[in-house]
């Protein structure tokens, strides 16, 4: 085994114990996040510290290591604040420290410790970061931009379009606004922020910047890949093992060809998330390549959990067998980068405009 | 259930490939011989002279060894011929079956005469090939297949029936699968031969397809008498070669299918531009799009993988059902938008929409690769 394949299956064990069903589904069924104590566990293994490089302090895993990182947290379900904190909004601080901002360093090393700083998005074609400097000082604006944060979480990033900012959830001009969402206990709000003034150390420009907001695309979609290949280890178990007519119900046809299509879907994710980390790992990305994964890569995983809800039967759509929150994470993944129609136009149109 | 590694390695290019893949398409864009003919026997005199150029310029069989024709060089540098192929007048291989699936097979169970023998007629296109596999009792259960051959001193003699071999009508040599021992349980009595079709008792008769095109034909053979040398590997050997040469039948395969699917959904984008329909169209565009563009991450990964000497049994099998989905796919949404000038016009489309049933038949059903993904990937009974 290579050493990133020892750190993830240490990580997928670790996260197997840290995380059980009955403690997700308890913190879905409450609509608040998991213990502060399991989030300190897992942030003691070095997750937050995934995406930062050797000087940062981090593992210097690149594209690579995250995404399968992050495949490891899609089986396991690890929470979505937690993920968008240690993907963009660590980073970010990172970024701010190196530019020497004090109060960033500390909040880092804050972060890395204990976590529950806060959250971050990558924006997406359409979704705007304005920025004014009539004041002499950098104000950053946006509208109704989703994100999970822990409780008590103070800042968030914003990423995308070659350019991030560390925004005060309780800065002036910014007002939020709580969700329930589908996906339970992830800490859903809304953000708006008009004109809420930046230091210059919290607003980030450069390749570096859009490197983090790609890598956590990328990262997304390894995430979806590992809950869907954990609902299809379900289904392969419940249908070898559960009986009807005197067999197996992988011994149907139809059922095994359901399983087999899954499969599929898994393993062509797999490689696409491959293809992705790889080309992000030596910068030689395009968006066309990411607008093509973000729409089936998704859809593909729902696919897969939809069909594993069917291959389980009724116990498949219990509240404590937990498939379903297999499928609210893949949901909100699909609808984080974009959903199914609005993914399809976006890559329709850049295949046009590469085809003229 | 056994699980993958979380990720995997995909094909790479380097620069020495990127300066090589420049001048194949210089070649190419030089000598390229134009827009196909629609009369089926005129395309494939021109298909062999095409193939027969290419070997000239050394671009046919780029990863096999030196000593056989080929040009030393890795899997990554096919990969870019099939890519830059794919974008001539005349994306197919003729003889596609023997440079991609039996010259690999013959490079790895080979006799050192056969492969002298062989391998230069199957780059430059002077000797055809086809596979002998399907018979009318044996189709999807291929282990049940019952042309014999008797071993008879030095000989063996041929005795059977075979059907749907493509191009068998102008092949010289047939990778040919038979019972040579009857009394062996299915896939143990199995040979593969290398048959000469100019052999007294082989007769072809070719089978019109839909398409009234004679592409594939039923094979007989009437006491055909071939030396033992003409057996591939070990006698009774033959599920295992087959096995292995389908292995080598996606790859490269699947990735020129892949260049010429976008270059017809290029096609269909023009055509909905000039009709001010693009608009309408960009869901299904992005649909088609993103799914090759997945496609082409698989292929990357399964070519990666049988450069290594990786590839896992049934693992292409995902290649293959996903391809033949957005083959079907392409030409009934192109068809749908295209309506009635593509029914009533010879453009083309029409053509391929009907050729596109045949991919989730050939080379082993959709049904089969999934029985194959089931039992192989996920390990079900």
């Amino acid at each position: 085994m290579t050493e990133l394949e020892e750190l993830a299956v240490a990580f997928d064990e670790s996260l197997a114990n840290l995380l059980p069903m009955p403690e997700l589904l308890d913190s879905a069924r409450r609509d608040s996040e998991l213990e502060a104590k399991i989030r300190e566990q897992i942030y003691g293994l070095g997750w937050p510290t995934v995406a930062l490089n050797q000087e940062q302090g981090g593992l210097d895993l690149g594209a690579v290591g995250v995404c399968a990182l992050a495949m490891v947290a899609g089986r396991r379900l690890l929470p979505a604040s937690w993920r968008d904190e240690a993907l963009l909004l660590i980073p970010c601080l990172a970024m701010s420290a190196d530019a020497g901002d004090r109060e960033a360093e500390g909040l880092l090393a804050n972060t890395i410790q204990r976590g529950g700083t806060g959250g971050g998005v990558g924006l997406r074609a359409g979704q705007d970061l304005v920025l004014d400097s009539t004041t002499g000082s950098a104000n950053a604006s946006f509208s109704r931009l989703a994100f999970f944060v822990p409780s008590g979480g103070r800042l968030v990033a914003v990423v995308g379009h070659g350019r991030a900012v560390v925004v005060e959830i309780a800065g002036s001009g910014v007002t939020s606004e709580s969700s329930r969402a589908l996906d339970l206990g992830q800490g859903a709000v809304f953000l708006t922020a008009e004109s809420t003034p930046l230091t210059d150390t919290r607003l980030l420009v450069g390749e570096e910047v859009e490197l983090v907001a790609q890598i956590w695309r990328a990262a997304l979609l390894a995430e979806a890949v590992g809950a869907a290949e954990q609902a299809l280890a379900l289904a392969v178990d419940h249908a070898t093992t559960r009986e009807q007519f005197g067999q197996t119900l992988a011994s149907f046809q139809v059922v095994s060809h359901m399983l087999a299509e899954m499969k599929k879907r898994i393993e062509l994710g797999r490689s696409a998330v491959s293809m992705m980390a790889n080309a992000l790992e030596t910068r030689k990305t395009d968006g066309g390549l990411m607008a093509a994964y973000s729409y089936a890569i998704p859809q593909f995983c729902r696919e897969v959990v939809e069909s594993a809800i069917q291959v389980h039967g009724g116990i498949g759509f219990t509240w404590e067998y937990g498939l379903h929150l297999y499928y609210r994470r893949v949901l909100q993944i699909q609808a984080r980068l974009g959903g199914k129609n609005e993914t399809l136009v976006e890559v329709g149109r850049k295949a046009v405009a590469s085809m003229a | 259930m056994r699980r993958t590694p979380l990720l995997v390695p995909t094909l790479t290019f380097t620069p020495e490939h990127e300066v090589f893949r420049e001048s194949v398409r210089a070649w190419i864009a030089e000598n390229d011989p134009g827009v196909e003919p629609t009369n089926y026997s005129d395309r494939l005199r021109a298909a062999m002279l095409w193939q027969r150029d290419l070997c000239e310029a050394g671009f046919i069989g780029v990863s096999w060894p030196t000593e056989y024709g080929g040009q030393g060089m890795d899997l990554a540098a096919e990969a870019v011929v099939a890519e830059e192929l794919a974008r001539s007048s005349m994306p197919q291989l003729i003889n596609r079956l023997a440079v991609y699936t039996w010259g690999p097979t013959l490079l790895d169970f080979g006799t050192e005469e056969q492969k002298q023998r062989y391998l230069p007629g199957m780059l430059n296109a002077s000797e055809i090939w086809c596979q002998g596999f399907s018979e009318p009792e044996a189709g999807s259960d291929l282990a049940a297949i019952q042309t014999k051959a008797r071993v008879d001193g030095g000989e063996l003699v041929i005795s059977g029936q075979k059907v749907w071999t493509s191009r068998a009508e102008i092949s010289r040599y047939n990778a040919l699968l038979v019972r040579t021992d009857p009394e062996a349980t299915p896939h143990r009595g199995l040979s593969l031969l290398l048959l000469d079709m100019e052999l007294p008792g082989v007769t072809v008769r070719p089978l019109p397809q839909l398409l009234d095109e004679p592409h594939f034909s039923e094979v007989f053979f009437d006491d055909v008498r071939v030396p033992s040398s003409a057996v591939l590997g070990e006698i009774h050997g033959g599920w295992g070669i087959s096995m292995a040469a389908m292995g080598y039948e996606r790859g490269l395969f699947v990735l020129e299918r892949i260049i010429r699917l976008k270059r017809r959904l290029a096609d269909l984008v023009e055509r909905l531009r000039r009709d001010g329909n693009i608009e309408q169209g960009l869901s299904e565009i992005g649909r088609l799009h993103s799914h090759l563009e997945v496609l082409r991450a698989q292929t990357y990964r399964t070519l990666a993988a049988q450069g290594a000497g990786e590839l896992k049994p049934g693992a292409s099998s995902i290649d293959k059902l996903f391809m033949s989905e957005i083959y079907q796919d392409l030409f009934t949404t192109g068809f749908d938008f295209l309506g009635e000038r593509s029914a009533l016009e010879d453009d083309g489309w029409a053509h391929d929409l009907l050729e596109s049933r045949s991919v989730t038949i050939y080379s082993g059903t959709t049904e089969i690769q999934r029985n194959i993904i089931a039992r192989q990937l996920l390990g079900l009974r």
